[in-house]
């Protein structure tokens, strides 16, 4: 269960999602934009993230 | 083996498999070794704890099929003893969506798990970067993430957290997943506008091939104006985007499918 650096960032921005302030919402933005930059997520990956 | 019951209560010519209550065909008797052995071979599953964990969190853990088809969501204690929960409508939405068309099927669910078939494909995001004007999605595969969200919308929800890697695309063929943030718009009805403005870039709202699309019309005469209201947090604003959310959901509501 080696976690990637963009899905540990993922469930990093889910946490601030569910805070749902719009600091939280604008850091989880900046997460999401760099993980896309740096290759998203793989499908399984997109499945682990529901675990959060 | 004697037919029993399936999970619908009716007694048929079906047998149940007890563990999660799926129906398979009762085969006619004397149909040779052969079908006999297949039959078992159907029968028998592989409990989930043999799966593959892909992942353990603070609100359960998903596990993979050993033959990589299926996931399981699978709730679990924690250290006080009580179970972990799904978001609030996870399952009752994943399981309508399943059934449109529009995310993994749903083989089966209870109050601890939840079973999908793994959606073939991949998010994407290669050539997305923000501030460029180009969409991600071509027009094919918008139309199918719009659609997505158009009818989840309709059904009263907000995704509540849409953004580029919640869709898995292959092909043209586009599933939205997860829905434990959910939301039903009657509580937060600016956040169906949140689910459109996420995914504006990725999609390619204005791309002009969408343009006789009756649902892309109403998303562009909503999200323009959502838009123009920035990242103001004033009351005003507040209320604007509350507005227009709610006409939005209005005009949608007279949309045929």
């Amino acid at each position: 269960m080696n976690q990637s650096k963009n899905l540990k960032a993922m469930v990093e921005r889910k946490k601030l999602i569910r805070q749902g302030t719009p600091e939280a919402e604008e850091k989880a933005d900046r997460i999401l934009r760099a993980v896309e930059e740096s290759g998203g997520l793989s499908t399984e990956e997109v499945y682990s993230l529901m675990a959060y | 083996m004697r037919p029993k019951k399936c999970s619908k209560g009716k007694s048929c010519a079906k047998t149940c498999i007890s563990r999660n209550k799926r129906c398979v065909v009762k085969l006619a008797p004397g149909l040779g070794v052969g079908l006999e052995n297949l039959r078992n071979a159907l029968k028998k599953e592989i409990p989930y704890s043999e799966w593959k964990v892909l992942a353990q969190g603070n609100n359960g853990k998903v596990s993979i099929s050993p033959d990589g088809k299926r996931v399981v969501k699978t709730l679990l204690k924690g250290e006080d003893g009580k179970w972990g929960e799904f978001g609030p409508y996870e399952v009752e939405l994943a399981t309508k969506m399943g059934k449109l068309g529009h995310s993994p099927i749903i083989r089966s669910s209870s109050d601890t798990h939840i079973e999908m078939d793994v959606a073939k494909g991949s998010p994407l995001w290669k050539t997305y970067t923000r501030g460029e004007d180009e969409p991600i999605m071509n027009a094919a595969q918008a139309t199918r993430a719009g659609y997505a969200l158009r009818d989840l919308h309709k059904m009263g929800f907000a995704h509540g957290d849409a953004h580029s890697q919640q869709f898995l695309v292959d092909g043209n063929n586009v599933k939205l997943v997860d829905f434990g943030l959910s939301v039903p718009v009657s509580k937060q009805p600016s956040r169906v506008m949140q689910d459109l403005f996420k995914i504006a870039k990725l999609l390619g709202w204005d791309n002009p091939e969408l343009a006789s699309d009756p649902y892309f019309q109403i998303v562009n005469k909503h999200l323009n104006a959502y838009t123009a209201l920035g990242s103001s947090t004033s009351k005003a604003a507040k209320a604007k985007r509350i507005e227009i959310a709610e006409t939005y959901l209005k005009d949608l509501s007279t949309l045929e499918q």
